[in-house]
């Protein structure tokens, strides 16, 4: 095992504790309420958990049990702690695998995810559906958002069709993968003081009613506030700034400082960018990135993280390595022909 | 040819190359039409089926209904407003430049995009891109040029010199220095001339070393150094370029090395895939095939010459590229062919990356319209108005927050 795990900044906490027990597991939200369905998610999960993916037509019947709960949720998703926050997975299952190894099983660890769960990895399909089939078993005690790869656009390009096509022969699953997304939520809040979002700020955002009025119920525009919340990225520089992605918005500290105040918050947890040590504080601790792939793409050599947050909302990071792994296909590259 | 290198030719053409590819026979190495399949050629592909290349076949897109395919050559002068030949750089070329300038106008800097082709290829590779964007975009003015060695260049003494990265960078940032005269703006007026460099596989290395090398070769005088906008590098990523130089022997080996007419050059391009658009290809292989005195069309460069040099073009490109200042957009064919410090840099948001899918190497010749389109885009982005009116959305910024001021107004963006 090299799985290394650190415990760090557990110090840094500087959140005022709230009071609020436990909760059980309900399923007060679900959209199944029979225990013929509960024991067939089991089966699912358990299937999955072996990285076996479903067929298609339980695929199919698992993207409609989710949406009638996704459909539920807000834009801005209120979200208790205790909550393990995740950033980027990218397909990576055998990843996500040692991610819940280090964090605990679901549904006993809350968990946060801020999306980007498929493409570049070799298992999104895999991945994707096990986060869905977790979502719907225990809803209140998974939280999944949308990343800037849960689109149809851009999963055409890095991957996820691909291996649907691959996998499936057809490309069905993509497809209600794809519907599915648009029904994820776009940010979070954790007891109304840690705002979680995948990408970052936007300029025609200045208060979190400002999201919960968005119709986001469609694939991710190009421009516009829903794009940014995807998109954008904190910058050693103040004000807003033309971001080098071609989408969203840089933001400074002058910006999150300022969405922060105005909206009662402490902190903007976030994803959407590689950091090597798989978390990284920015902008005075107004900001903090989460990237939950290690070794990105098998090539990046970054360590993946995870935030715990307590029920008093103190923070842990907990580090991981790549899971040691047998039987993966080596990571190799198409070369041109012709490139001169 | 031994056996043994046919039978690792075979191999790899069967692998990479559709089967209506013509496998050139020794001895002759002459590229000749034998059947008209001309179906297979111009089959174009659906946007809604990006990856319909490795999908299943139910689900790939139907070819065409057959029909005869035209391979007669285009000129230049369909797709551009001159042509000049300047005598620059050192050791001095004729460089033979394509260019429609910019249209004039009051109230906006004069730009520029100023293209450098790759290996074997010619100025004319851009043509139908730089047409299509001209016409999106008058105000902007687009330049290519045949590198030295390359499509009509020759050398002003009988010595071309050699096809290092630092030569061929010396040449563009002299083109770039000849642009400036070009435009129709007095550039006394105050307005920087703002320039956005788009470099094609070698010219992806071309352009990436030219923005740090600027200063060192601008040509002494008084010509005011232009703003560089964006860097734009088309299909060529340091990890796989190197990866595959050892790979390069064999696929020039496997060309043919001649053609019994233009018609014929044309035809092979579109036939092997090279280029997959014919209408491009008839407008860009009269660039770099050219009659020799017993009627066969020879290559114009030969490219394995310049096989000492394959290696210190593309050392350091990622590195490079990540370093420069300017925007900067990567746009590759087909598959993501990333690095490892392309694949950190794309993931810290540190440059646009966009993914072509259904085109070749030639992206700029099989997708000229959408690749226009992310120009346009890119430079709409990046252009010192677009930073202007960024200040002034900061300015108004700093009152909302605590404030509770409304949010400030949208930034305007292109459609992408």
């Amino acid at each position: 095992m090299d799985t290394d795990v650190t415990m760090t900044d557990a110090a840094q906490s500087t959140l005022s504790p709230v009071s609020h027990a436990m909760s059980p597991p309900s399923f007060e939200k679900s959209a199944i309420n029979d225990t013929q369905s509960y024991n067939e998610l089991d089966r699912w999960i358990e299937m999955l958990m072996d990285c076996k993916q479903l067929s298609e037509l339980d695929v199919k019947r698992l993207c409609d049990m989710a949406r009638e709960i996704l459909v539920e949720e807000s834009n801005v998703q209120p979200v208790k702690c205790p909550v393990t926050v995740c950033g980027d997975i990218h397909g990576q299952f055998h990843d996500l695998m040692e991610l819940f190894k280090i964090g605990g099983p679901n549904p006993d660890t809350n968990y946060l995810f801020m999306g980007d769960y498929v493409d570049r990895g070799y298992y999104s399909v895999e991945t994707v559906t096990l986060l869905v089939a977790m979502k719907i078993r225990h809803p209140s005690r998974l939280t999944i958002l949308r990343g800037n790869h849960e689109s149809r656009q851009i999963t055409q390009v890095y991957g996820f069709y691909d291996e649907c096509l691959r996998k499936y022969g057809n490309p069905n699953v993509w497809k209600y993968f794809t519907d599915l997304f648009d029904y994820l939520p776009l940010t979070a809040l954790i007891e109304n003081q840690i705002f979680c979002l995948h990408g970052g700020l936007s300029p025609s955002i200045d208060s979190l009613d400002n999201i919960r009025a968005l119709d986001r119920i469609q694939e991710v525009p190009h421009e516009g506030p829903m794009c940014d919340l995807l998109w954008s990225d904190p910058d050693d520089r103040c004000g807003w700034g033309i971001s080098p992605r071609g989408a969203g918005y840089t933001f400074g500290q002058d910006i999150s400082e300022a969405f922060n105040h105005k909206n009662g918050l402490s902190l903007v947890a976030r994803a959407h960018q590689l950091v090597m040590e798989g978390y990284n504080w920015s902008q005075d601790q107004q900001v903090v990135t989460i990237f939950s792939a290690p070794n990105y793409c098998y090539r990046c050599g970054n360590q993946a993280a995870i935030m715990e947050i307590d029920e008093n909302l103190k923070y842990t990071f907990l580090q991981f390595d790549p899971c040691p792994r047998a039987g993966e296909p080596s990571v190799s590259r198409r070369t041109p022909d012709y490139f001169l | 040819m031994s056996s043994l290198q046919k039978n690792l030719l075979k191999s790899k053409l069967s692998t990479s190359f559709t089967p209506d590819q013509v496998i050139p026979e020794e001895a002759d190495h002459a590229y000749e039409q034998d059947d008209d399949d001309d179906e297979q050629a111009a089959s174009d592909t659906s946007p809604m089926s990006p990856s319909a290349n490795t999908a299943p076949a139910e689900f790939a897109v139907p070819a065409r209904r057959p029909r005869k395919q035209n391979y007669t050559a285009t000129p230049w002068t369909a797709y551009w407003g001159a042509s000049s030949s300047p005598h620059l750089s050192t050791p001095p070329c004729a460089f033979k430049v394509y260019y429609t300038a910019p249209t004039p106008s009051a109230s906006k800097s004069p730009t520029w995009f100023i293209f450098h082709h790759g290996a074997g290829s010619s100025g004319l590779t851009f043509s139908l891109l730089a047409a299509r964007l001209h016409e999106s975009l008058p105000e902007v003015g687009v330049l290519a040029y045949d590198a030295r060695s390359h499509g009509a260049t020759r050398p002003v003494d009988q010595d071309e010199g050699d096809a290092s990265l630092d030569t061929l960078v010396r040449d563009f940032v002299n083109i770039v220095a000849y642009a400036m005269g070009l435009s129709p703006v007095p550039l006394h007026d105050n307005k920087p001339v703002e320039v956005v460099i788009v470099g094609h596989s070698l010219g992806g290395a071309v352009v990436t070393d030219a923005i740090r090398r600027l200063s060192e070769f601008w040509p002494s005088g008084d010509i005011p150094k232009p703003v560089i906008l964006g860097l734009v590098v088309l299909d060529v990523v340091e990890g796989s370029a190197l990866e595959g130089l050892g790979s390069m022997r064999t696929y020039l080996a496997s060309r043919p090395q001649y053609f019994r007419s233009l018609e014929q050059g044309i035809r092979w391009h579109v036939k092997s895939h090279t280029v997959r658009n014919p209408v491009s290809a008839s407008v860009s292989v009269p660039g770099i095939i050219q009659q020799g005195s017993d009627g066969r069309h020879y290559w114009v460069t030969d490219l394995s010459s310049t096989e000492p040099f394959w290696k210190s073009w593309f050392t350091d490109l990622s590195s490079k590229f990540l370093d420069a200042r300017s925007g900067k957009m990567l746009v590759l064919a087909g598959t993501d062919r990333l690095d490892k410090k392309l694949t950190i840099g794309q993931m810290q948001g540190k440059y646009q990356l966009e993914v072509l899918p259904e085109v070749g190497h030639f992206i700029q010749e099989d997708a000229p319209e959408k690749l226009a389109a992310l120009l346009e885009q890119f430079w709409h982005r990046n252009r010192r108005g677009a930073a202007e009116e960024m200040k002034a959305l900061n300015a108004n910024s700093h009152a909302w927050g605590p404030s509770g001021l409304p949010a400030p107004a949208v930034m305007p963006r292109p459609n992408p």
